[in-house]
Parts: structure tokens; C-alpha cells; sequence
């Protein structure tokens, strides 16, 4: 029967049905092989690359489906389906590679962290916040607890740490306050640009981490490094 | 002041725009009317006020806060303090040079 469908020019609907009937039945192959002949037969129908494209996706094929779907576009450039299909796929494989570079990167940590379990806490602290203090433009590190009680401090230049960290530790408890209320959700980063300098402070539940930076200093370029040793010193010490 | 408020809110991203005096008060404002802005006035005022008191630092600086669903970018001048609450997808470098030149041309009309 197969055959004679084949040799049907007019018989794209008929093969469409019989790859469903097959695909139904868990015929994978058969039914794979007959959306590649109405493929080769229909040149200008989308219809069988579409199918085969979701076959491909439910044997999480996504490569050899967004072969086929980059295919199909090419007949159909506009078809709204084909092109929100596309959207879907390329957005689940940036998710994807999103969740695996995190997951890669927090498996890194966790080993880190495993190897250096036997150096005292606040050693493994002090190293990472030197590695920061070498950067240029940062002048000083303090750290503290959600009611702003000193956890760390190394500063260089001639100011309070303790009471320093109380301060901005209130700064940073009124503004999450105004966020939540505002239903804007927890609050992760404060920049505070002064006229002496500027201010970074990273905050998790329990901590507030503070970055003193020279003014001159580009904030986005110095942003990412803070936060990266931030995240590092979260790990360390465990918290949320 | 009003023309500067309608060209802070037309930036992509910007939900409220509030101008706000040296005691919490609201000047002019242009939010969403789901918005408080007296929550934001008051915040506000305090983070001026903790800097004015506990830090010697009357005016002059900025503030940006980012949060999970949203952010907050403020500046201090001597006669006020204008804030912007926005989305997390703002482009913040633009809202950061705005809020500058936009506080400079306020300044200069008061």
C-alpha cells in the first residue's frame, strides 16, 4: 500500500495520515521514512517538515529538528507556526546552556570548596577578598550581617569599617524594604556613586557585601569582578 | 520640569518618575497607578537624610538599585532628589546619563 501512496503525486495528505497512524502505533522509523518521501515528492509543503521536526523534538533530536525547521523556513519564510516553533527550540537550547554553564560553574565552586575544607573559614575569606583588593580601583572590603554587625573588614583608608558597614547596612535594608512593598522582589545590588568614590554592595538574606571603589574607576568594568569574588565568598561561607 | 518628566518616562523601561524635595515631598511626579510614590518619596528622603547625617554626604550622589522585578535609580542635587523606578530589562546606562542630565537642567531651573 505504501508504494502505491508513494507513487501518488497527489497523495501528501495520504502519507501525512499514514506517518501519524504509524507514529500512533510507535512506528518511529516508518513513520519518519514517510514524512522524508513526502518531503522529497512535495518540494514546496511545509506540512511533512513540520512533522518530521516534531518527531525529531519527541526523540530530543533538537539539532537534526532544527535542521529540518531551518529547512522548511526556507520555502516558507514567513509562516507564523514554523517561525514560533523556531523561537520555541532556540529558546529551550539558550535555557539549556544556561542551565548547564551554571550548573558547571556551581560544580566547580562546590569543589573548590571541597578541596580547601580543611583551611580555617576566615583564611579562605581573607584570600578571596585580597584576590579583589589587587584589582585596581578597589580600595576596601567590608562585610557584614542583615542588622549590620561586622563580619570582615579591610580597608585602605583611614575610615571606621564597623561603623562604615552599619550605615550602608541601613541604606540597604530601607531600600529592599521600599522593594518589596512595591512588590519589585528582593533586592541583589546597590550601586551608590559619592563624590569620593563609589560604592558597591552585593546582598544576599543574612550578609551585605561592600566594595569601595575609587571614582575613577568604570563601573560596569569593575561590576562583574566584585560580584564574581561576592559569589565565591557566598559560597564559602554557606550562605543564601 | 514637566517636559523633562515626560522625557525620562518615554525611555524604554521607565515606569514612574518622581521629583521629590530635600524633606520626602513630591514635587511632580509621572507613575503607573499602581504605584505608591509616597513608599518611594519616603525611602527616599531617609537614604538622603542617613547620608546627609551619618556620612557627611548632602548631595551629589546616585543610587541605583537593582532588584529581582525591578529597579530604582535616584540622584541627589541640593534642592531635590529625582528617581526613576523602572523594569530590570531598562538599558541602564542610558536611564544613568538621563537622570544626570536631566537633574543638571532641573537644577539650572530652579
Amino acid at each position: 500500500m505504501q508504494e502505491g501512496l508513494q507513487s501518488d503525486a497527489n497523495s501528501l495528505d495520504v502519507l501525512m495520515s499514514l506517518a501519524d497512524l504509524y507514529m500512533k502505533n510507535g512506528l518511529v522509523d516508518e513513520a519518519k521514512g514517510l514524512l522524508k518521501t513526502a518531503i522529497e515528492q512535495n518540494k514546496n509543503a511545509v506540512e511533512p517538515y513540520s512533522r518530521l521536526c516534531k518527531i525529531y523534538l519527541k526523540e530530543g533530536n533538537r539539532d537534526k529538528a532544527l535542521k529540518i525547521l531551518r529547512d522548511a523556513l526556507k520555502i516558507e519564510p514567513e509562516n507564523e507556526t514554523l517561525n514560533k516553533l523556531l523561537k520555541s527550540i532556540e529558546e529551550e537550547k539558550e535555557k539549556e546552556y544556561k542551565r548547564e554553564e551554571k550548573e558547571k560553574s556551581e560544580k566547580i565552586m562546590a569543589k573548590e570548596t571541597e578541596v580547601k575544607k580543611d583551611i580555617p573559614l576566615d583564611k579562605l575569606i581573607k584570600d578571596e577578598i585580597e584576590k579583589l583588593l589587587k584589582i585596581d580601583g578597589i580600595i576596601g572590603i567590608i562585610m557584614v550581617d542583615e542588622v549590620g554587625s561586622l563580619i570582615f573588614a579591610e580597608l585602605n583608608l583611614p575610615l571606621n569599617g564597623e561603623s562604615t558597614g552599619a550605615i550602608i547596612n541601613t541604606i540597604y535594608n530601607r531600600i529592599n524594604e521600599t522593594m518589596e512593598d512595591l512588590n519589585l522582589g528582593k533586592l541583589n545590588e546597590v550601586i551608590i556613586e559619592l563624590p569620593g568614590g563609589n560604592l558597591f554592595i552585593f546582598g544576599t538574606i543574612n550578609t551585605r557585601f561592600i566594595a569601595l571603589v575609587k571614582k575613577d574607576i568604570h563601573i560596569s568594568t569593575i561590576e562583574e569582578n566584585i560580584k564574581e569574588i561576592f559569589d565565591r565568598t557566598r559560597v564559602i561561607l554557606g550562605v543564601d | 520640569m514637566r517636559e523633562i518628566i515626560e522625557d525620562l518616562i518615554s525611555i524604554n523601561g521607565v515606569k514612574g518618575c518622581y521629583i521629590i524635595d530635600r524633606d520626602g515631598s513630591i514635587v511632580d511626579y509621572k507613575g503607573g497607578e499602581n504605584i505608591d510614590e509616597n513608599l518611594i518619596s519616603a525611602m527616599v528622603a531617609e537614604i538622603s537624610n542617613e547620608l546627609a547625617n551619618q556620612m557627611k554626604i548632602p548631595d551629589n550622589f546616585t543610587i541605583s538599585a537593582m532588584a529581582n522585578s525591578g529597579r530604582i535609580f535616584m540622584i541627589a542635587k541640593k534642592d531635590f532628589i529625582l528617581a526613576l523606578l523602572t523594569t530590570t530589562e531598562v538599558d541602564t546606562g542610558e536611564v544613568r546619563l538621563k537622570l544626570r542630565r536631566c537633574s543638571k537642567l532641573i537644577a539650572d531651573s530652579l
